[in-house]
């Protein structure tokens, strides 16, 4: 994996929970419609497969409802929205990411790099 | 049902995973799986690494959902996972022990011993009433031996062949 890649991967593993809670907040989904919204917006670099431990962890913890809802082809899907709880760790979680962003904006934004050839 | 499912299933059964949560969870992957193939994609591509290894894949899962303990996941449990590889060893031994017997008592046949180039000498055998005399090994030695030749190979194989198919299935 190409190092800009992998900094991708690790950064977006690192506000993953937020992210999926913020696509559920716009609207309720079931898993691999996540991904898909995921990949829909560039960010599919992370493994699709550990949205589900992700998943299950919110769960646990109170931060996701589900509901299932029969499909017409296959097993009914289970839909995850964000709790209260949810909601209020998506709110903070937020505010950490505009932090750590505008800090990190302050220090590599200001640099030009000149890489001679 | 895929065969990715089906192995996340085995393994949630072997941790005990209450039954609700694994009709749950495989119901759950069993849709993304579903859907990710009706757009062409593979397994693979659907999960991305975590479809190398369904057995780590569906532990922290069921760890992330806290319906095993998260210790489960750790130590005890990944060795566990080898388990029935460890438990094959003492078959595997029993039945290779079994051949080498069975080979030395069968290569005492007169025809063997002179097919391998040793006609005179004699590993096993009886003495007879003189006390002196080799007299070699019985008809009912020779079948015995020759028996377990062929149950230890059978066994060699067997294992063997339950091991490579665990190590694919695992991986598949």
């Amino acid at each position: 994996m190409a190092v800009a890649e992998r900094r991708q991967s690790e950064l977006l593993r690192g506000v993953l929970d937020l992210c999926l809670l913020a696509l559920i907040e716009a609207e309720p989904a079931y898993g691999y419609e996540m991904t898909k919204r995921l990949r829909e917006r560039g960010l599919a670099m992370v493994g699709e497969g550990s949205i589900y431990p992700l998943l299950g962890r919110l769960e646990r913890d109170g931060l996701v409802e589900t509901y299932r809802l029969e499909s017409s082809d296959g097993p009914p899907r289970k839909y995850y929205r964000p709790s209260r709880a949810g909601q209020r760790v998506l709110r903070r979680g937020i505010e950490e990411w505009q932090t750590a962003r505008a800090a990190i904006d302050a220090m590599l934004s200001p640099l030009e790099v000149e890489v001679e050839p | 049902m895929n065969e990715f499912v089906q192995a996340c299933r085995k393994e949630w059964k072997r941790l005990r995973v209450p039954d609700q949560a694994v009709y749950e969870m495989a119901s759950e992957l069993e849709v993304h799986l579903g859907e990710a193939q009706a757009e062409g994609l593979t397994t693979v591509q659907a999960l991305g690494p975590a479809a190398l290894d369904p057995r780590s894949f569906a532990q922290d899962w069921a760890e992330a959902r806290g319906v095993i303990p998260s210790g489960n996941g750790t130590d005890e449990a990944r060795t566990s996972r080898h388990a029935p590889l460890r438990g094959l060893s003492i078959p595997f031994t029993l039945s290779g022990l079994a051949a080498l017997v069975g080979a030395v008592i069968a290569s005492q046949r007169p025809t063997w011993r002179h097919f391998l180039g040793y006609p005179h000498l004699r590993f096993v055998g009886s003495v007879t009433g003189q006390g002196s005399y080799w007299a070699g090994p019985s008809v009912e030695l020779l079948k015995t031996g020759t028996l377990l030749l062929v149950l230890g190979i059978i066994g060699l194989i067997a294992t063997s062949a339950y091991r490579l198919w665990t190590r694919r299935s695992a991986t598949a």
